[in-house]
């Protein structure tokens, strides 16, 4: 045997002082021989949302966030012989904490930010990390204000980055959806916020575009105890579909308002990524009231290696599937740990150029993927460029710090459905599943 | 403290300078993936100062896949429930930065279950170093989801068969 041993209790006790003691009297013990904070650990911020909207899909996101940071951990760290240390900033998703949280992230000394999900809440902390040179990484935030909030700075001042694509493209697959389902008088409701108006009224145009009426949109606050007005509204126009850009929490109040209706009308339902959660049901109460509710998301989990690595080791470590985003918010932390990896150094426009360089080919020494973060680190450390295959899909940034993934058309099944279903995510406890109906190439939707 | 430590301040005095204890913490990704390890294996790699901080990676990467290279202290195969708390001391341990690697596996060592990594240095009075371990890519087809029937206690006391 080697010079291995197990010490419990007094044992371990005995032999530090022993040690500590011979060291005091031969004055030749052991010293470091690395420069101070050498090892230190690198902080990074995490969001979650335990509270609002997003308070279901927020921890769960978290934990998608530590599986990534374990991962480079247990491969000695981001940089050589540091390990990450998280600061972990819960948003409740609401808006108004964002510039708070910025500057919490700023004491904390955070080298990145990974969140939040809430596009309102990923631009007003991009207000404080963006001018600090503090890159950020969004798993989930859709909105096309991102690309704006880019697209208005100059390329060395772009810091925030995504790992979903923008709503721009999930308009256009919301209208291939009303027409699938033979709409020809839809009406929009939204949320008023970042994520919700520019979502809203892209959906309008595309649904006008595609030759509808759209015979109302209606904007609305995130959770009111009541969306009674809002329903009312929508319902005195008559429309035959409801296209709904919603979080689970407000989405479950409307659907629950609507059917309170005298007279609800007849309509199809569209939602989106933003409802496409068990918690959803969850909010809805009567999975009856959402039979055949259709919905699109971008594809957050293609049956790739990339994707079923990153699962494997969710399940393992949770003992549960990933929802959707999940997977973003893995490569989120992925693409920034790598990226500060590749840089060889915490600055911020180091780190900023060279998680473009991980992110996007072409790769001097060939592609690494999810679940795959001691290789990548390997090869980084070997000198070379990476190409990193998401779990998500495409993690290859764009000039707006944009990505482009697939997106899928959705159902949502109740537990009693019979309906055939080719790809279903059951959501457990007798919620029943959402079906995958249909899958698009989100470069088709470009052109 | 005086009865046991005796020994050893007397050996240490004995052989001159000393060296620095190292108390090893490994941490498990939860306690299923525990049980699902039969076996452990700490090695020890020293590591270049200058450029070698930067090993784990290469490291727990060759481990995996069999190569356990030339490790200065090997703990050669020995079950896992004596590498859970309060953990392992190296009580004889040279100056200078090192690659601490951790491996656990079931009877087979060619698919390692769990792996990890860190470089720390030893010294006196330093800190405890704890070792992340995660799930391999070969998990997942080793363990094919199926929960142990064993508990920690079950497990340790070789009353889980």
């Amino acid at each position: 045997m080697s010079g291995v041993r197990r010490i419990v209790g007094g044992s371990a006790r005995a032999v530090a002082i022993a040690g500590a003691l011979l060291g005091a009297w031969s004055g030749c013990a052991p010293e470091r021989t690395l420069p101070p904070g050498s090892l230190d650990p690198v902080v990074i911020g995490l969001a979650t949302s335990t509270e609002g909207g997003l308070r279901s899909a927020g921890p769960e996101w978290l934990k998608a966030a530590l599986l990534a940071v374990n991962e480079v951990n247990a491969a000695g760290g981001v940089l050589p012989g540091r390990l990450i240390d998280v600061v972990v900033l819960d948003d409740e998703t609401n808006p108004d904490l964002a510039e708070a949280l910025g500057m919490e992230l700023l004491d904390a000394g955070a080298v990145g930010f990974v969140g939040s999900a809430a596009s309102s809440i990923t631009l007003g902390i991009a207000a404080v990390t963006t001018p600090a040179q503090i890159p950020q990484i969004s798993c989930c935030s859709t909105s096309d204000n991102i690309t704006a909030f880019n697209a208005a700075r100059p390329p060395e001042e772009r810091y925030l980055f995504r790992t979903a694509p923008t709503d721009a493209l999930q308009a256009r697959v919301v209208s291939i959806a009303a027409q699938d389902l033979a709409c020809t008088r839809p009406a929009v409701l939204h949320l008023d916020d970042a994520y919700g108006m520019p979502f809203g009224e892209a959906i309008e145009r595309e649904l006008e575009a595609d030759g509808m009426t759209v015979v109302i949109r209606v904007p609305f606050r995130s959770d009111q105890a009541s969306y009674a007005t809002e329903v009312q509204q929508v319902a005195a126009t008559g429309p035959d579909c409801v296209a709904m850009v919603a979080f689970e929490v407000s989405a479950g109040q409307i659907l629950r308002d609507w059917s309170s209706l005298a007279t609800p009308p007849d309509v199809r339902w569209i939602g989106t990524d933003g409802v496409r959660v068990p918690g959803f049901v969850d909010e809805v109460g009567d999975p009856n009231l959402i039979r055949e509710f259709y919905g699109t998301a971008p594809v957050t989990d293609a049956s790739t290696p990339a994707y079923n690595a990153f699962a494997d080791a969710f399940r393992t470590v949770y003992g549960t599937a990933p929802i959707p985003f999940a997977s973003n918010n893995y490569d989120a932390v992925a693409l920034l740990a790598l990226g500060i990896a590749r840089a060889g150094t915490t600055d911020g426009p180091a780190v900023r150029d060279a998680i473009l360089e991980v992110a996007s080919p072409p790769p001097e020494t060939g592609p690494v993927t999810a679940g795959r973060l001691a290789n990548a680190l390997e090869e980084i450390r070997a000198g070379g460029d990476v190409d990193y295959q998401g779990a998500s899909g495409n993690t290859d940034i764009g000039p707006d710090h944009d990505v482009v993934t697939p997106y899928e058309i959705w159902r949502y099944d109740p537990p009693t459905s019979t309906e055939p279903c080719e790809s279903a995510t059951q959501l457990g406890n007798d919620r029943g599943s959402f079906c995958r109906a249909r899958i698009l190439n989100s470069m088709d939707l470009q052109e | 403290m005086t009865r046991r430590a005796a020994p050893l301040l007397a050996l240490a005095l004995a052989v001159g300078c000393a060296n620095a204890p190292v108390e090893l913490t490994l941490r498990f990704p939860n306690e299923q993936a525990f049980l699902q390890s039969d076996f452990g294996r700490l090695l020890v790699y020293p590591v270049d100062p200058a450029d070698g901080l930067g090993a784990c990676p290469a490291l727990v990467e060759s481990a995996v896949s069999g190569d356990l290279g030339a490790p200065r202290y090997d703990s050669e195969q020995r079950p896992i429930c004596a590498l859970r708390d309060p953990g392992i001391t190296f009580d004889d341990f040279p100056e200078g930065p090192h690659a601490f690697v951790a491996l656990a596996y079931r009877d087979d060592p060619q698919a390692t279950l769990l792996a990890g990594c860190r470089v720390a240095e030893a010294y006196v009075d330093a800190p405890a170093v704890e070792v992340t371990m995660f799930p391999t890519r070969f998990y997942a087809d080793a363990v094919g989801g199926a929960p142990s029937p064993c508990t920690l206690e079950s497990k340790c006391n070789g009353t889980c068969q």
